[in-house]
């Protein structure tokens, strides 16, 4: 089931609650009554910089003051990102820019987890009026906003011109907009109540005899204060007509502040009221004769709503955002305009009629309540519900891409042996090939080919390999030959032991294997390949769709869904063009679409990578119910030298004995990469520094920095990530352990010519082998060296075997 | 973070500096602040990785540095106290993240890092781990002291302090 995360971090930390802690509290409540099953209240600690989840109930109790004890929303589970489910939904709900908490960082990982994001935006003010916002709140609402914009599923605005001026600024930015929605907000107070001055402090009730004009809200530039003052000392203070504001005293006011203390109408026609509770309120807005509201700018107005609900009239600055909240229950002026302000006034003073006539007319007005903020915000929310969609019981097909007869011969009958599930194979096949595929010899699995010609109809192939294999896969999805639901596969990929098909179906939804994180892939070490770029497209493009980012070419058997990929490919149009890949486009896309349709697990299959050096692992498989063949590996002292490659009797045997020694070998890898970072960790806890490696090419020149010290196995393998900025044509970069006798001890001595490397985030990885068999444990020297060809620069780090 | 982030982020700021001059009023336009703005948002949320800010001026890097930690900028008596121009720019900026992070401010002592998003890289902390777990258990253990019980402790309490 699809949970909504709602954040309410601020509401359950603040002591005094602002207009818009007051709106959270209320939508909370309102939504918790219609969908409590699907909300989860989360809110930031930042003691152990992880999201709380809140009791729910204590919540909502805490939110209508049933519970005092704040303490006992807190229920001490924490939560993460990545422990939320494809599908589900984050909801900032509250104003939470500054905290330590960073949007930056939180919405792309939220994004690659599959997780929906929505916004609730109260105003853009900080971009828009700046000179009203404190300068600390711009830059961090800087990162708030510019993080939503980027990756937001939906936003929901309290009013439209607060989502026009959004969508002005996504335009702006050439970002494509976001599905905005307008929720208006609604309002605490229940209605006009007859004039009861029990409980009301005697200077308040004194001040409400007669005619007042009454302005609510925080003193603060924005609102304008001093204008009404201006106005009232331009001769409406002779008009017989009072001025109340009602509203604690903000930032950068000092100034008027002073103006206001030492007013020569204070306490006589002028009054200033802070710390009011809510039935004073009530009672001054229920008595004015007019609410004024000169504000610069608002997200909403909710001044205006209060007093036409009260049934007192409002002189309001003409601003769209007020033109839209109040529409013709108010009278406008224009911004900043005395003269404007005080005819408008003064007309009303002096023509009881039209006076009437507008309070006769605000009668008629109805308010927004909670509940039907609720409800359009609860509408909104299910736009982003998960399409409910459930996998085929069945597989019985594998679809395989191949040219080499001799390879997919040797491969056929570990599938008949091991995948009793898998009746008929589909070769993808070139042409010339097709006979000898059909020819074929099986026990009980049928071959049959689908050529490229039948594939491509007359169209040429692409030349480039990554390109054409997934223009081949795009273009054979639309082949009747293709079953509705398919194993797709390579020639090289072998069954290790008999496989049931849930390996690929469990309960309703298809399983998907996934080896990294197509954001953390860098390529194989020292030597690029079309798969890299291929990895690299398939990252953008997932990126730019905001889908989930797993990598899933994880060189196993993956089970299809064909329908599916048709509506990828329909849906991005010439996508078979690009030179995606196959899996990893698909899966992802399946996952952003259908949420629980695909369930992600670690890859289950050996020899990818081939070689401990080629790339940083970031999964540890689980277990080998695949093997990536590579043919290399069982010669000349490799791992599987000695053993076969053709499947026989002794085939359970040596691959129980490959799964034996793989596994070791991975466990020991793991086992290096944790030992690393234990120490990384301890050195950044004692020196507040990771060991960090970097190339920075500065105005031509080389600057390098290394660690002083470092402590690293005897005899890993270890992929040190190296930190580099600038120009990297012509480098060339050496890496090597050097014992005190001078002797080169890692294996080999590593040179990369920096062209042909991959910076991904300004980072790459460098393989360093930690010794030869042999090699003792203790104290050596690790050269870092780069060079342009002109000159050489060299690092040396204390390296400890370890 | 990547390009496109960071020219998002740089346009916004861009934007908000136009409409403060827009208004007559003079921009954000110290240069050190856009820089700052970019150089934390590289950083964030774990500035120990300091090879990122490698290129950042020092003085950028103090105030990102500060941003990122108190989410306010560096005040000119503070910039004097960490400021030693015989450093070389690494142990500057080394000698800075010690500065601050060692700071009583906000009772991040022991504190080494934001990591708000995978389970990845969990540091042992030490005494703020032991303090944090006894802060938690006390909570969940008072909640289950009924009101009453913690009203009345409380008054009397009051009553031996002489408050009112």
């Amino acid at each position: 089931m699809q949970t909504i995360f709602v954040d309410v971090t601020n509401l359950t930390k603040v002591d005094f609650l602002t207009g818009i802690q007051r709106v959270v509290g209320n939508l909370s409540l309102e939504m918790y009554k219609v969908i409590p099953e699907k909300l989860t209240f989360i809110s930031f600690n930042e003691d152990i910089s992880r999201f709380e989840v809140l009791d729910s109930d204590n919540f909502i109790k805490y939110i209508k003051g049933g519970e005092k004890e704040r303490s006992r929303i807190f229920t001490g589970k924490s939560i993460l990102p990545c422990d939320m489910k494809p599908g589900d939904i984050f909801f900032e709900l509250d104003a939470v820019w500054n905290i330590s908490l960073k949007s930056s960082v939180l919405l792309p990982a939220l994004k690659h987890q599959g997780v929906k994001i929505v916004v609730y935006v109260y105003d853009i003010l900080p971009i828009n009026y700046p000179q009203f916002t404190h300068f600390n709140t711009r830059f961090h609402f800087i990162n708030y906003i510019g993080s939503y914009l980027l990756y937001a599923d939906a936003v929901i605005a309290s009013a439209q011109s607060t989502l026009d001026s959004i969508n002005e600024l996504s335009d702006k930015l050439g970002l494509p907009r976001r599905t905005g929605f307008v929720s208006w907000l609604g309002s605490d107070f229940g209605g006009k109540k007859e004039a009861d001055t029990a409980g009301i402090p005697k200077e308040v009730v004194e001040a409400a005899k007669g005619k007042y004009v009454l302005t609510v809200g925080t003193i603060e530039p924005r609102k304008n204060h001093a204008f009404l003052l201006d106005a009232f000392d331009a001769g409406l203070f002779d008009k017989d007509v009072k001025l109340i504001f009602a509203g604690k005293i903000g930032w950068n006011v000092d100034d008027l502040k002073k103006r206001i203390e030492e007013h020569p109408e204070n306490g006589k026609r002028f009054f200033h009221f802070v710390g009011l509770d809510d039935a004073a309120i009530d009672y001054l807005y229920s008595n004015a004769f007019l609410v004024a509201f000169a504000t610069y700018a608002e997200g909403f107005g909710l001044p205006i709503i209060e007093s036409l609900q009260r049934g007192t009239p409002v002189l309001a600055t003409d601003i769209p955002v007020l033109r839209e909240v109040g529409k013709d229950y108010c009278e406008y002026f224009k911004l900043n305009d005395v003269k404007d302000f005080t005819d408008k006034l003064t007309n009303l003073m002096e023509n009881p009629t039209e006076y009437d006539g507008l309070k006769e007319e605000i009668k008629s007005f109805k308010p927004f309540t909670w509940e039907e903020t609720a409800a359009k915000v609860i509408d909104a929310l299910s736009t982003l519900k998960i399409t409910e969609r459930k996998s085929k019981k069945d597989v019985r097909q594998m679809v395989i891409l191949t040219a080499r007869v001799d390879d997919i011969k040797r491969t056929i009958p570990y599938i008949e042996a091991y995948m009793p599930f898998i009746e008929k194979i589909v070769l993808c096949c070139p042409d010339k090939v097709a006979d000898d595929m059909k020819a074929i010899e099986t026990k009980r699995i049928k071959i049959d080919t689908l050529t490229d010609g039948e594939i491509l109809k007359g169209r040429p192939l692409p030349e480039d390999h990554g390109t054409r294999n997934f223009f081949l896969r795009c273009l054979a999805m639309q082949s009747d030959k293709v079953d509705e639901v398919f194993i797709m596969s390579d020639d090289d990929y072998r069954p290790l032991k008999e496989i049931d098909k849930k390996v690929f179906l469990e309960d309703d939804s298809y399983v998907a294997y996934y080896c990294n994180d197509l954001n953390e892939w860098k390529g194989v070490v020292g030597g690029m390949t079309s798969y890299d770029y291929y990895i690299f497209r398939t990252r953008e493009f997932v990126n730019e769709n905001r889908y989930p980012g797993y990598q899933y070419s994880s060189h196993m058997p993956q089970i299809i869904e064909k329908d599916i990929y048709l509506e990828m490919i329909n849906e991005h149009k010439g996508i078979e063009m690009t030179g995606l890949d196959e899996w990893s486009s698909y899966f992802n896309y399946a996952q952003a679409k259908y949420p629980d349709l695909i369930r992600s697990k670690p890859y289950i299959v050996m020899c990818w990578p081939g070689l401990r050096t080629d790339w940083k692992m970031f999964v540890k498989p689980t277990e080998y119910l695949f093997e990536n063949h590579y043919d290399f590996l069982y010669k000349d002292g490799r791992i599987f030298d000695g053993l076969s490659e053709e499947y026989s009797e002794n085939t359970d045997a040596e691959n129980a004995l490959k799964i034996e020694k793989v596994t070791q070998s991975v466990d020991e890898y793991f086992e290096w990469k944790n030992k690393v970072q234990k120490y990384c960790d301890k050195v950044k806890k004692d020196k507040l520094e990771i060991p960090s490696f970097i190339i920075y090419i500065e105005e031509g020149e080389i600057v390098l920095g290394a660690p002083e010290t470092l402590e690293l196995p005897v005899c890993s393998t270890v992929h040190l990530p190296i930190t580099f900025k600038g120009n990297k044509e012509g480098l060339k970069m050496q890496l090597c352990i050097i014992s005190d006798k001078g002797t080169v001890v890692s294996m080999p001595e590593i040179k990369l010519e920096l062209n042909d490397i991959k910076i991904v985030n300004n980072r790459f990885d460098a393989t360093l082998v930690c010794g030869q068999p042999g090699t003792k444990k203790g104290g050596y020297a690790l050269i870092f060296r780069v060079d342009d060809g002109k000159n050489t620069i060299e690092r040396q780090t204390s390296l400890k075997l370890v | 973070m990547t390009e496109k982030e960071r020219s998002i982020y740089s346009q916004i700021y861009d934007i908000s500096n136009d409409n403060l001059k827009s208004y007559g009023i003079e921009g954000m336009s110290n240069l050190t602040n856009k820089e700052t703005l970019v150089a934390s948002l590289d950083l964030e949320p774990d500035a120990t990785d300091i090879s990122l800010a490698y290129d950042v001026p020092r003085d950028v890097f103090v105030q990102a540095i500060f941003y990122i930690t108190f989410k306010r900028w560096a005040q000119p008596d503070e910039l004097e106290k960490i400021r030693d121009d015989s450093l070389s720019d690494r142990d500057y900026k080394r000698a800075v993240l010690r500065s601050v992070y060692e700071s009583t401010e906000r009772r991040i002592k022991n504190k080494v890092v934001y990591n708000y998003i995978d389970h990845t890289n969990e540091y042992t902390f030490t005494v703020g781990k032991f303090k944090r777990r006894v802060r938690m258990t006390l909570t969940k253990i008072k909640a289950k002291i009924p009101l009453k019980w913690k009203m009345a402790v409380k008054g009397f309490l009051n009553k031996l302090l002489g408050r009112g």
